[in-house]
C-alpha cells in the first residue's frame, strides 16, 4: 500500500502555496540575482601585452565555465589599472570568442559611473570564452596587467599563460613575474605561464629605450 | 464579474483580447532576439519597463478599479514574479525572453481589468493608456536590446582590424629576406598569417580582401601604404560616413526615436545604418595607434597622422 500524504497536511499545503511558491521564486532569485553561490568557474586565461612607445595594448582570454545542472547569469567587471600616469582605455571591445581567440559574437558592456562590466549567460554544463581587447595610453614606462582579482573567485586558474611583446626600440627593464622564454624568432617577447595560479600581486612591468649595440660598453 | 465595476466585455472577449496581445507580443519579440552574444538593455528601456508598474497603480487608483479576493492572496507570488521578471530584464537579451511576456501580460491584463472593473466613463480610456504603456514600454525595452548606435563597436573593430594588419606587417618584414614591409596584396600573396580576430580566420586570403574594399568594411574605410623603400608602412582607418556616436539616455522611448531616426535618415534602409564610424585611426611601424576627430570622413596622410594623439 503507497504511503497516503495526511489530510491536514495537504489542507495545509494547499493553503500556503502562494508562500511556498514565493519561497522557491526568492531562492530564484537570490540565486541568478546575486553571486551567493558562485558556481560558474574561472579556470584559464591567456594575456598578451604589447608595450608601444607610449601604449600599452592589451588582449586578453578567459574561460569560464559552468560545471552546475542550473543555468548561471554572471555580471563582470572590466577593471582597468588606472592612475596618474595611466589613463582609463576609450576603446576597449568584449566578445565571446574561440579558444584560439577568434571572435564569435560582441558582448555589449555597461558603463555605470565609469565602471564597466558586462553580464554573460551560461548554460547549464556550458563553458565560454571571452576576448577583451583594449588601448591603454602610458606617460610612464612602466604598466600593469590586473591578475589579482582572480582571488574573488575563491579558486586557483587552472593555467594563465602571460604574453609581453616589446616594439622594436625597447627592452624589458623588471617584472615581477620572471619570464621563463622568450619566443624563438621573435625578439622582445617573454612570457612565462603558471598552473593552479592564485595571484597575490599583479603583474608589474617596466620597459626603457634599448641601448644600440654599438655603445652598449663592449669592446669595439 | 468579480472585483464590482461595470464590465465592457463578457469574460470570452476578454480571453480572446488577452490571446491577441499575447500573439502580437509573441511575434514582436520573436522578431526582435538578436544576434548579439548578451545584450543588456539601454537605460530607456528598462526604464519603460520598470514604469509599467506605478503606471497599473495609478492606473488603478484613478479608474477606482479593485482586486479581487483570489488577487490579494497571490499578491506576494505576483510580486515576487514580476520582480524577477524585472531582474532578467535588466541582465539582457539572452534572458529577457520570458520575463517580457511577463510583463507584457501583466500590463495588457491590468489595463482591460481597469476598463472592467473601474468606474465612469474615464475607466475606458485609463485602461487604454495602461494597456498602450505596456505595449509601447515591452517594444522600446525590445529596440533597446537591438537597435542602438553602431558607432562605438566599429570603431573597436576598426582598431582590432589595424594591430592585426600591423602585427601581419611586422611577420612579412621578419620572414623577408630584405627586412621590408609588404603591401596588403604581398602580404596575401605570400601568405602571410593575418592574426584576423573575426570571421574564424579559416579564409585568410578573403581576409586580405575585405581591406581592399572600397565601399568600406563595418562602418571603415581601410588604407595601407609602404614606402618606396619598404622600411615604413602606414595604415589608416576612416569612417565611410561620418556620425557621432549617441550614448543613450534614459528618457523612455529614446531607443524609439534612434531607431526612426537612423532609418528615415538612411534612406528607410536599415543595412546603410552599419557604414558609420566617428573617429580616424591610423598605425605605422612603430606600432603605436593614433585616433582623431576629423568632424567629417577624408583620406589621411601619415604626416597628417602623426600628429594626432595616441590612442587612449
Amino acid at each position: 500500500m503507497l504511503p497516503t500524504v495526511p489530510a491536514g497536511l495537504r489542507k495545509r499545503t494547499r493553503r500556503n502555496a502562494d508562500l511556498l511558491l514565493a519561497l522557491v521564486l526568492i531562492g530564484l532569485a537570490i540565486y541568478t540575482g546575486c553571486n551567493v553561490f558562485p558556481q560558474v568557474h574561472f579556470d584559464r586565461e591567456r594575456i598578451e601585452v604589447w608595450v608601444v612607445p607610449r601604449q600599452i595594448q592589451v588582449t586578453g582570454l578567459y574561460h569560464y565555465s559552468n560545471p552546475s545542472r542550473l543555468p548561471a547569469l554572471l555580471s563582470l567587471g572590466l577593471p582597468f589599472p588606472v592612475d596618474a600616469e595611466h589613463l582609463r582605455p576609450s576603446t576597449y571591445s568584449i566578445a565571446t570568442a574561440t579558444a584560439d581567440g577568434h571572435v564569435v559574437a560582441p558582448i555589449r558592456p555597461t558603463e555605470r559611473h565609469g565602471e564597466v562590466g558586462f553580464r554573460m549567460f551560461l548554460r547549464p554544463h556550458e563553458d565560454k570564452w571571452v576576448r577583451v581587447d583594449y588601448v591603454q595610453g602610458a606617460s610612464v614606462s612602466r604598466g600593469t596587467y590586473i591578475l589579482t582579482t582572480t582571488r574573488k573567485w575563491h579558486r586557483p586558474l587552472e593555467r594563465g599563460d602571460y604574453v609581453l611583446h616589446l616594439s622594436a626600440g625597447l627592452e624589458l627593464a623588471s617584472t615581477n613575474y620572471h619570464p621563463e622564454a622568450t619566443v624563438k624568432g621573435e625578439k622582445n617577447t617573454y612570457l612565462f605561464s603558471r598552473t593552479d595560479f592564485y595571484p597575490s600581486e599583479d603583474w608589474n612591468f617596466a620597459w626603457r629605450e634599448a641601448v644600440p649595440a654599438s655603445s652598449a660598453g663592449g669592446r669595439p | 464579474m468579480a472585483g464590482g465595476g461595470p464590465s465592457v466585455f463578457g469574460r470570452g472577449q476578454a480571453m480572446k483580447l488577452r490571446r491577441r496581445a499575447g500573439l502580437i507580443f509573441l511575434m514582436v519579440t520573436l522578431g526582435v532576439l538578436p544576434a548579439w552574444a548578451n545584450n543588456p538593455p539601454q537605460p530607456d528601456g528598462l526604464f519603460s519597463l520598470i514604469l509599467i508598474f506605478p503606471v497599473v497603480i495609478i492606473g488603478f487608483r484613478l479608474a477606482g478599479a479593485s482586486y479581487t479576493q483570489g488577487e490579494r492572496k497571490w499578491r506576494i507570488l505576483r510580486g515576487l514574479l514580476l520582480g524577477l521578471s524585472v531582474i532578467f530584464a535588466m541582465a539582457g537579451s539572452e534572458t529577457a525572453g520570458l520575463p517580457m511576456v511577463f510583463l507584457l501580460i501583466f500590463g495588457c491584463m491590468r489595463g482591460v481589468q481597469i476598463i472592467m472593473r473601474g468606474h465612469g466613463a474615464k475607466r475606458i480610456a485609463i485602461g487604454l493608456v495602461v494597456c498602450l504603456w505596456t505595449l509601447f514600454a515591452v517594444t522600446d525595452y525590445g529596440v533597446s536590446l537591438t537597435v542602438w548606435s553602431p558607432v562605438r563597436v566599429h570603431q573597436e573593430m576598426a582598431v582590432m582590424k589595424l594591430r592585426a594588419l600591423a602585427k601581419a606587417e611586422e611577420t612579412y618584414s621578419r620572414n623577408s629576406v630584405s627586412r621590408r614591409y609588404g603591401t596588403i596584396e604581398q602580404l596575401r600573396d605570400t601568405g602571410t598569417p593575418l592574426d584576423f580576430p573575426w570571421g574564424g580566420g579559416s579564409d585568410k586570403g578573403r581576409a586580405y580582401d575585405v581591406f581592399l574594399n572600397d565601399k568600406g568594411w563595418s562602418g571603415y574605410r581601410y588604407g595601407v601604404s609602404v614606402d618606396s623603400l619598404g622600411e615604413k608602412f602606414f595604415i589608416s582607418a576612416v569612417p565611410v560616413a561620418y556620425e557621432k556616436d549617441v550614448r543613450p539616455l534614459v528618457i523612455p522611448g529614446t531607443s524609439w526615436l534612434y531607431a526612426l531616426r537612423s532609418r528615415s535618415a538612411q534612406n528607410n534602409s536599415w543595412k546603410q545604418d552599419s557604414e558609420v564610424g566617428q573617429r580616424c585611426f591610423a598605425i605605422d611601424e612603430t606600432g603605436v595607434i593614433r585616433a582623431a576627430d576629423l568632424g567629417t570622413t577624408r583620406a589621411v596622410t601619415h604626416d597628417e597622422a602623426e600628429e594626432w594623439k595616441p590612442l587612449q
